[in-house]
């Protein structure tokens, strides 16, 4: 390696935020979303470990200026599809085509506000990781669907049709949870 | 705009991912369609639902703790094996290739690459063990030469030893530094002396060096291994070399040579 290119890398490393603390500031997010993906608290903590020294390593990759949280969480659904998506108890995959039928949908009023929350968690819980992904990606961090596209690795189309699937999912989810609450 | 085309751009309206100039339009529809505007209520509602129940866990304190504590260690670590692999390395690899190079183009110093007293002594040796048997046995030197000629590249003279004063045994043909040599065997005393007579113009001569052990003997070299004394004689004048090889006291084997 030249002197020149010596004196670029530590320049470019340089001029970044120092990723601990770009990590810090997402750490809940990050978590989140470990979370999200394994139901699992301790392999969330575990994935977010992981996906930290990943980040730390290859933080020279990341090009200043762009989304750090989004590049973060790649590295952390990576890190999930790699090693824990084999033994995560992923629900049975939903059937889209039903799921299309729930269009028209009552008013959601008259659930206790906590108990409603918790249902709605199940509801997402039971999604397949794609569609839960996409859908906490946007509804929980606020992401355009160019980040989630870049994210998932998969066309701004796909993000479009899977956040579609995930509202009819999350909708026919609730509605047979608060048949079985009466 | 019509119902029909509402429904396909609803969501991308409501996500804010919708361009201005359909946006536009969009709105111009829900000004004058209930349905659709109730329909767009509907699920505004309902993303904010989601917005605001779906629970955003915090990160554990003890997460928080153990990743700073894991990014300090290889902090340390990184930094070392960073400054190695990606600045130290490459110039590393450079130095490693320059001396490799070095080494093979550097003239040797080492005697060893010109084994000339090894190899003697292990002919010798294994003329000793009659692992090489003579191919002619006489006493006369006459015809000891004659058996050579047209054998060698190199006019075979006498060996550089006084033959009255030694008994040929009889010789052959051997290879000494990859050349096709002249073998006699000569006895003296019961001391068995093997004197190789050979062309060594195009080989770089030995040197007399204290690290090497090969010593100078008057206008001659002598070197000892294994409890043999190697003489080795170079004539430049026509490039040959003779190479005397015995167990025989150094002095007494002096006193042969001519």
């Amino acid at each position: 390696m030249g002197t020149i290119s010596m004196f670029r890398l530590f320049k470019n490393e340089e001029s970044k935020e120092p990723f601990e603390e770009n990590l810090l500031e997402h750490l809940d997010s990050l978590y989140n979303f470990a979370y999200r993906l394994t139901r699992n608290r301790e392999e969330a903590e575990d994935i977010v470990q992981e996906a930290s020294l990943r980040g730390f390593k290859s933080y020279h990759k990341f090009a200043e200026g762009t989304n750090f949280k989004a590049w973060m969480f790649t590295i952390v659904r990576n890190v999930f599809i790699n090693e824990y998506r084999k033994k995560s108890r992923e629900p049975i995959k939903v059937n889209y085509e039903e799921a299309e039928s729930f269009i028209n949908l009552p008013e959601f009023t008259g659930f206790e506000e906590e108990l409603f929350s918790e249902m709605l968690q199940q509801s997402l819980d039971q999604l397949p990781e794609e569609l839960r992904s996409t859908l906490m990606l946007f509804y929980v961090e606020e992401l355009p669907y160019k980040e989630i596209a870049e994210i998932m690795k998969c066309p701004i189309g796909t993000v479009m049709s899977r956040l579609f699937m995930a509202r009819q999912c999350m909708k026919k989810n609730l509605i047979r949870l608060a048949k079985k609450e009466h | 705009m019509d119902c029909q085309k509402f429904q396909e751009y609803l969501y991308l309206f409501l996500d804010r991912e919708i361009d201005e100039n359909l946006k536009l339009e969009i709105e111009k529809h829900l000004q004058k369609c209930p349905v659709c505007s109730l329909e767009l209520e509907k699920e505004r509602n309902f993303g904010h639902v989601l917005k605001t129940h779906l629970i955003k866990d915090k990160a554990p304190f003890a997460l928080r703790e153990t990743v700073v504590e894991q990014l300090e260690r290889s902090k340390r670590k990184f930094s070392w094996r960073h400054i190695f692999v990606r600045q130290l390395a490459p110039s590393f690899a450079v130095l490693v290739i320059v001396v490799a190079v070095f080494l093979n183009l550097w003239p040797p110093s080492r005697d060893n690459t010109f084994p000339v007293f090894s190899e003697a002594v292990e002919n010798h040796l294994e003329y000793l063990r009659g692992i090489y048997p003579l191919e002619f046995q006489t006493d006369d030197i006459k015809e000891a030469l004659a058996w050579f000629r047209g054998k060698t590249d190199f006019a075979v003279t006498p060996p550089h030893i006084n033959l009255s004063k030694v008994h040929l045994v009889g010789g052959r043909l051997v290879h000494l530094k990859d050349k096709k040599s002249a073998y006699f065997l000569l006895e003296k005393d019961g001391y068995k002396i093997s004197a190789f007579y050979t062309d060594l113009h195009d080989v770089s001569q030995p040197k007399a060096s204290a690290k090497s052990g090969v010593k100078p003997f008057g206008m001659r070299l002598v070197k000892t291994e294994k409890g043999y004394h190697t003489i080795y004689c170079f004539h430049p004048e026509d490039g040959t070399a003779c190479i005397l090889v015995s167990d025989m006291p150094l002095e007494e084997l002096e006193k042969l040579i001519v």
